[in-house]
C-alpha cells in the first residue's frame, strides 16, 4: 500500500478509530491490532511475501529469547550468526543473487572460461533490506546486552512490521521502538497534531516536489545522449530534489503515522542540503541508515581510530556498503566510493566535526562563507547522485563528460517541458520553507502564523497543491521502495 | 481526543464543502463525448455513415461532406476498443447504418487506454475499461474522476458560456482551436486555420518521437488487432460496411516517424482488410491534401476536414 494512495486514505482512518477507540483500553490488543495492520498492509502489495516477514520474526523471536537463556559466548556467538546469516541470506538472495551471478559468468568470461550458471526471474520484496536491518539491531543489541530480550511475540511482531516505517524506513532501533511497543500510550493532542502536519509536509514533498522534478529529471537522464551540458546539470539538480523529497517525503509521513498513534520514531533527514560540508551531510541524510552503518559496522571495525590506513579502510568499508546496500548495481558503489572520496580529507584532517550545528542558527540569513560551503556540497552531492540516478556506470560517465564540455555554457534546451513556469517556484518555495524551518524536526513542526484562519489557508495551500500534482502525476513510485 | 477530534472536522469542512458543490457542478457539466452521443442518439434513424476514431478522424472527417447522412464520433485520443464499445451500446438503434469508417492510423494497433479519458468516457458513454471498477470515480468526479486542471477548464468554458452575450454555441471543453462560436454538427466541430508553432522541425520530432515510442514499447497489438477484427466481424453480420482507412498527415512531418513502423502499419492494415475482406484507404502522405489544410502536423482544419471529408465520400460512392 502506498502512503501516497486512496487504499491508504482509507485504511489509516480505519486503523486509528479502532486503535484508539476499539482496542484503545488494552495494550496486548492494541499491539495486535498493530500487527494486524502492518500484515495487511504489506499484504496489500503482495501476500506472498508475508511469509518471509513472519519467518523473519520468528527466528529473530527465537534467537532473542535463547540468547536471554543462554550465558555460554560460543553459543551466543552461533546464535547471533544464525539471525545474521538467516536475515543477510534472505536479503542476499532476493536483492543480490542475479547481480554475483552476472559479475561471476563475466569475470569468467573475461579470464577465457564460461560457468553454467543461470540468473533468476526474482521478484525483490519490498522493504526488506529496511526490516531486515530492524531485526538484526535487535539480535545485536540483545547480544550484547543492550537490550532485554522480549518474550512478548505480538510487540515484538508489531515491531518488526510496523506499518508506517516497514517498507522504507526510518529504520528504527530495537533499543528505540520496542520498549514503546511495550508500554502503554496515551494519546496527545499535540502528537497528533504535529503528526498530521509532518503527514501534510511528507505528502507536499513527495507529490508536489518529487513527483514535478522526477518528470524532468526522467526526461532528461533516459534521453540524455540528446542534451547539452548545461540541461543534463539541471537534470541532474532536479533528481537531486528528487531524492529528498522522495525519500525524506516517506519518513515525514511514516513519522507524523507514528505520531498519531503515539510512536516517537527517529528523525531520518535533517535538512541536508544546507550541510557546508559532507560530514555534515552524512550526519543529516538518511541518518538512521548513517546511524545503524556506524554503530553496527563502521565502530565494529574499529571506526576513526588506529592509523591512517585503518581510517581509510574503514571509511571505504563503510561507504561502499552503505552504497550496495542501495541496489545489486555497480552505480550504487561508485556512488558510495565517490563520497568516501568527498569524505576522506575532512576526516584525516579532523574536520569532520565543525560543522555540528545547524547553519546560520543565530540569523535568517546565511553569510557568503556558508553561502559557498554550502553550494560546494551541494554540487558534491548532486555530481555523486549522477551515478547513483544513471543506469550504468558508462551512462553516468557520458553523462558526466558531457556536462563538463563546452555544452555546459549554451542555454537549456527543453523540449516541450514548461519548467519555468511550475517547477522553478515550486522548488523556490520548497526551499525557502525548508531554510525558515531547519532547526525544527520537520519544515512546518512550528507554523508561526497566530491567527487560525491564515493558518488554515496555508495548510489549505499546501492540500490544494497536493491535490492539483496527484493527479498530475500519476505513475510515480517511493524511489525506496526498489531498496 | 475529543478536541482532536473538534479540530479536524472544522479544518476539513471547508474542502468538503468545497468538494461536493464541484461534484454537483461536474455531474451536470456537459462535455464532447456527452454531446456527441447525444447528437447520435438524436439522428439514430438518420445516420447511414459512422466515422470513428482518435483526434485525427474526430478533427480530420467533416461528416457535412458526405453525401449519405454521416456522424462523427471520434473523440480525442480515442482508441480502438472505445471506438468499438460506444458504437457497439446503441448499434441496435442505428437501423440505417450503411457504413463504418474507423481510422487505422499509425499508432492505433498500439494503445487501447485513453488515460485519463477513460474515465471522461465512462462518465458519459458508460463503456468502461477492460471491466475497471469505477467504485471511486463513482464516489467523487471532483476526487478521482477529473484533473484539477480539466476541471478548472470546465469552470472556463462554462464561466466563459454564462457571461457572453455573444452567440457562443459550445458550452464544453474544446481544444485550443476551435472556435467557441463554432456549432457541433454531425458530431464535428472542426479547427480553425493553423497553428504556427506547431510547424517546425523541433515540434514534428517531438510528436514522432512520442508516436514511435508508443508503437516501440507497446505489448497490446494482438490484442487489439483481435478486438479490431471483432467489431469488423460484427458489423459484417449485419450487413453494414466497415472501411479501414488512414487519415493525412503532413508530409514533412511523416519522415520523423519510423518508416518501419510506418511500413509495417500499412502491411497490418493491408493484411487485416485483405483477411476480412474490407477496403483499407490509406492517405497519409495523400498529396490531394495541402499544407494550408492542416491545422498543425497530423491534424486537419475544418478546411481540410471537409476536403478529406470529400475525399471519403468519392471514395464510398466508387464503391459500387
Amino acid at each position: 500500500m502506498l502512503f501516497n494512495s486512496i487504499d491508504f486514505a482509507i485504511f489509516l482512518p480505519i486503523v486509528f478509530v479502532l486503535y484508539w477507540f476499539v482496542v484503545n483500553k488494552n495494550l496486548k490488543h492494541q499491539n495486535i491490532l498493530i500487527a494486524l495492520a502492518s500484515y495487511v498492509f504489506y499484504g496489500w502489495w503482495d501476500w506472498r511475501f508475508l511469509a518471509l516477514i513472519l519467518f523473519s520474526t520468528l527466528v529473530d523471536y527465537g534467537i532473542g529469547v535463547s540468547l536471554g537463556k543462554e550465558h555460554n559466548l560460543n553459543r551466543r556467538k552461533i546464535l547471533l550468526w544464525i539471525s545474521i546469516l538467516v536475515n543477510l541470506g534472505f536479503l542476499g538472495f532476493f536483492k543480490y543473487y542475479n547481480f554475483f551471478i552476472d559479475n561471476f559468468k563475466s569475470a569468467f568470461t573475461f579470464f577465457g572460461s564460461a560457468i553454467n550458471a543461470n540468473s533468476l526471474n526474482i521478484i525483490l520484496p519490498v522493504g526488506i533490506s529496511f526490516y531486515t536491518f530492524q531485526t538484526l539491531s535487535y539480535t545485536i543489541d540483545v547480544y550484547k546486552k543492550r537490550l532485554e530480550p522480549t518474550k512478548d511475540f505480538i510487540s515484538f511482531a508489531a515491531f518488526v512490521s510496523f506499518f508506517p516505517q516497514l517498507v522504507a524506513g526510518p529504520i528504527e532501533r530495537a533499543t528505540n521502538l520496542l520498549p514503546q511497543m511495550l508500554s502503554k500510550r496515551q494519546f496527545e493532542y499535540n502528537d497528533a497534531v504535529d503528526g498530521l502536519r509532518q503527514i501534510l509536509w511528507g505528502l507536499f514533498k513527495k507529490i508536489v516536489i518529487a513527483d514535478n522534478c522526477a518528470t524532468y529529471a526522467n526526461l532528461i537522464f533516459n534521453n540524455s545522449a540528446d542534451y547539452s551540458g548545461s540541461t543534463l546539470v539541471l537534470g541532474a539538480v532536479f533528481f537531486t530534489f528528487q531524492i529528498y523529497g522522495d525519500f525524506s517525503g516517506y519518513s515525514d509521513i511514516a513519522i507524523g503515522t507514528s505520531r498519531l498513534f503515539g510512536f516517537k520514531l527517529m528523525q531520518n533527514f535533517a535538512f541536508p542540503y544546507f550541510s557546508r560540508d559532507i560530514a555534515e551531510f552524512w550526519r543529516r541524510w538518511h541518518i538512521s541508515l548513517s546511524t545503524w552503518f556506524r554503530d553496527y559496522l563502521y565502530i565494529p571495525l574499529g571506526g576513526s581510530r588506529g592509523g591512517t590506513w585503518m581510517k581509510v579502510r574503514n571509511t571505504f568499508i563503510i561507504f561502499i556498503v552503505s552504497g550496495f546496500w542501495h541496489g545489486a548495481n555497480w552505480t550504487f558503489v561508485i556512488w558510495g566510493a565517490l563520497n568516501a572520496i568527498y569524505f576522506l580529507p575532512l576526516l584525516l584532517t579532523k574536520r569532520n566535526r565543525q560543522n555540528m550545528e545547524v547553519v546560520a542558527g543565530d540569523s535568517y540569513f546565511p553569510s557568503k562563507k556558508e553561502i559557498g560551503q554550502m553550494s560546494l556540497t551541494f554540487s558534491l552531492t548532486v555530481i555523486a547522485w549522477i551515478f547513483f540516478r544513471a543506469d550504468n556506470i558508462e551512462h553516468a560517465l557520458n553523462y558526466l563528460r558531457e556536462i563538463f564540455s563546452s555544452s555546459l555554457f549554451s542555454i537549456p534546451l527543453y523540449q516541450g517541458v514548461n519548467f519555468l513556469k511550475v517547477l522553478f517556484p515550486l522548488l523556490l518555495i520548497f526551499i525557502t520553507i525548508e531554510w525558515l524551518g531547519r532547526k525544527r524536526e520537520f519544515a512546518i513542526e512550528k507554523v508561526k502564523i497566530k491567527f487560525r484562519p491564515f493558518r488554515y489557508l496555508f495548510y489549505y495551500s499546501l492540500l490544494i497543491l497536493i491535490y492539483w500534482f496527484a493527479s498530475e502525476n500519476v505513475d510515480q513510485q517511493f524511489i525506496y521502495f526498489q531498496f | 481526543m475529543v478536541l482532536f477530534i473538534k479540530r479536524l472536522f472544522v479544518f476539513m469542512v471547508l474542502p468538503i464543502i468545497m468538494v461536493i458543490m464541484t461534484d454537483g457542478f461536474l455531474r451536470n457539466k456537459n462535455s464532447l463525448y456527452k454531446e456527441k452521443i447525444q447528437g447520435a442518439i438524436q439522428d439514430k434513424e438518420k445516420i447511414e455513415i459512422i466515422i470513428l476514431g482518435n483526434s485525427h478522424a474526430n478533427f480530420g472527417v467533416d461528416p457535412n461532406a458526405f453525401d449519405k447522412y454521416a456522424y462523427n464520433l471520434a473523440n480525442v485520443n480515442q482508441s480502438i476498443y472505445f471506438d468499438k464499445r460506444i458504437l457497439l451500446s446503441h448499434l441496435d438503434e442505428y437501423k440505417n447504418l450503411k457504413y463504418v469508417l474507423i481510422s487505422a492510423d499509425f499508432h492505433s494497433l498500439y494503445f487501447s487506454s485513453q488515460g485519463i479519458r477513460d474515465v471522461w468516457a465512462y462518465y458519459d458513454t458508460g463503456v468502461n475499461y477492460k471491466n475497471k471498477n469505477y467504485l471511486f470515480e463513482d464516489f467523487s468526479h471532483t476526487l478521482f474522476g477529473y484533473t484539477p486542471k480539466i476541471i478548472l477548464s470546465l469552470f472556463k468554458t462554462e464561466i466563459i458560456y454564462q457571461l457572453s452575450t455573444s452567440n457562443i454555441v459550445v458550452d464544453f471543453p474544446v481544444q485550443k482551436g476551435v472556435n467557441l462560436k463554432d456549432t457541433i454538427k454531425n458530431g464535428f466541430i472542426g479547427f480553425e486555420g493553423k497553428d504556427v508553432d506547431a510547424f517546425n522541425e523541433n515540434k514534428f520530432q517531438r510528436s514522432a518521437k512520442k508516436f514511435n515510442r508508443v508503437v516501440e514499447t507497446s505489448k497490446e497489438k494482438l490484442e487489439i488487432e483481435e478486438d479490431l477484427n471483432g467489431l469488423i466481424q460484427i458489423l459484417i453480420n449485419r450487413d453494414i460496411v466497415p472501411i479501414l482507412f488512414t487519415t493525412p498527415t503532413f508530409v514533412e512531418y511523416n519522415k520523423y516517424l519510423n518508416a518501419n513502423f510506418v511500413n509495417l502499419n500499412k502491411s497490418d492494415f493491408d493484411r487485416i482488410s485483405g483477411k476480412q475482406n474490407i477496403q483499407y484507404w490509406n492517405f497519409m502522405n495523400s498529396d490531394l491534401i495541402k499544407a494550408e489544410d492542416f491545422y498543425d502536423e497530423d491534424h486537419l482544419n475544418k478546411k481540410g476536414a471537409f476536403k478529406f471529408g470529400k475525399m471519403l465520400n468519392d471514395s464510398i460512392n466508387n464503391l459500387y
